[in-house]
């Protein structure tokens, strides 16, 4: 048979937006906890009133990696470059026909600045 | 030159959008309608959260949810992480998405990609902003039972406090964030404060406030089986108490002073 690995996830959700069911779970944790179908360790954690606990039995259940040691997803690809038109003068084009400055040759103030 | 007056981002013709929201510190139940409205209706949502069922409750609501934790990494600046954070948000708006970055307790308090990346778009010419989110202070108002309103509130992260020399008013309140952080370049398991850290921090704090004034020690609970942690503490004591990286102290203010008549009578006046 299968074992739900989500219950506490699920468990946790549902008294996170259901008022109603945390008052029942004040009232009788127990209770709540057999029809959360929770495991043992997990009522453990649960009953601890303890958010480590908590975090750390989550983690397990997550086939025990933490949240902050996560695969990186798939790249964002970047911008779409734009093409140019105006006969193919390109801004970096006319920068470039322009004539350079004696000072470019040291280095223009901008690059000074990022430096 | 004539005063100006801000109303928020102007439009933007550009394809490509960012809101910020914030999941809030108590699981999911401290997201605004408006968060979860603009979680739902984006194309893509990226997020940074602290716990998987916030991550399940996100990938729900919105199934392009894609985590942006993996920029973390043990002895890694955290500028470059969030440097990294905010290109990757800005990366997926300037290739047309309409984004939504969600970011656990208020998307704006303690989070610097958020600000970097709708600093970014909007020079850009993008449209991006921020939606306000509950944070461990507005938590620590509710649950300790503090009106800000009533003798003001001083809030400080705690290294920067003590770095910079902040100057306060003991009369009104005092709130140090990360006070378990002092001079922590990151967070480690099980980490707690030095204790010879924490008595720096009480001899600056005893320069104010009398030995056995008494301070509390404050972690909002992020489960809803659990209650918020509120330890109150002589503050010659704080050296020798366990205080978490998630603890923020809170220094009731001393007695005000006594109040200007002029600026009472103004009360008078009618």
């Amino acid at each position: 048979m299968a074992v739900r690995k989500d219950n506490l996830t699920e468990f946790l959700l549902d008294l996170s937006m259901d008022p109603d069911r945390v008052d029942r779970f004040a009232a009788n944790p127990k209770a709540e906890a057999a029809r959360a179908r929770l495991t043992d360790e997990e009522r453990v954690a649960v009953f601890s009133g303890d958010g480590a606990q908590i975090r750390i039995r989550l983690e397990a259940d997550d086939n025990g990696q933490g949240i902050m040691t996560r695969e990186a997803p798939a790249a964002v690809p970047g911008p779409a470059k734009k093409k140019r038109k105006r006969n193919g003068n390109g801004i970096m084009k006319k920068k470039k026909k322009r004539p350079a400055p004696k000072k470019k040759k040291k280095g223009s103030r901008k690059r000074g600045a990022k430096k | 030159m004539a005063d100006s007056i801000e109303r928020g981002p102007r439009r933007s013709t550009r394809r490509g959008s960012l809101v910020v929201v914030g999941t809030g510190i108590r699981l999911v139940a401290q997201a605004t309608l408006e968060a979860i409205a603009h979680i739902k209706r984006a194309e893509r949502v990226f997020y940074v959260v602290d716990d998987p069922v916030t991550e399940a409750w996100l990938r729900r609501l919105n199934p392009t949810s894609t985590a942006l934790n993996h920029y973390y990494a043990e002895g890694k600046s955290r500028d470059t992480t969030y440097r990294q954070m905010a290109t990757h948000l800005v990366n997926a708006v300037r290739a047309g998405a309409r984004v939504c970055a969600a970011f656990y307790g208020h998307p704006g308090v303690f989070v610097d990609p958020s600000h970097e990346a709708i600093r970014r778009l909007r020079r850009a010419g993008y449209a991006a902003r921020m939606l306000p989110g509950i944070s461990t202070e507005d938590c620590l108002f509710a649950d300790v039972g503090v009106d800000p309103g009533l003798h003001g509130c001083q809030s400080f992260e705690a290294t920067d406090f003590l770095a910079c020399r902040r100057r306060f008013d003991p009369t009104s309140a005092l709130v140090l964030w990360q006070a378990g952080m002092l001079g922590e370049p990151s967070v480690r398991d099980d980490m707690q404060c030095r204790p010879e850290r924490l008595a720096v921090l009480t001899a600056v704090l005893r320069r104010a406030y009398p030995a056995r004034h008494k301070i509390v020690l404050y972690e909002a609970a992020q489960y809803p089986t659990c209650g918020p942690i509120i330890k109150r503490v002589a503050l010659e004591r704080l050296p020798r108490a366990v205080v978490w990286p998630a603890t923020t102290i809170y220094v009731p203010p001393l007695p005000d002073r006594r109040a200007d008549p002029k600026i009472m009578g103004w009360f008078d006046d009618g």
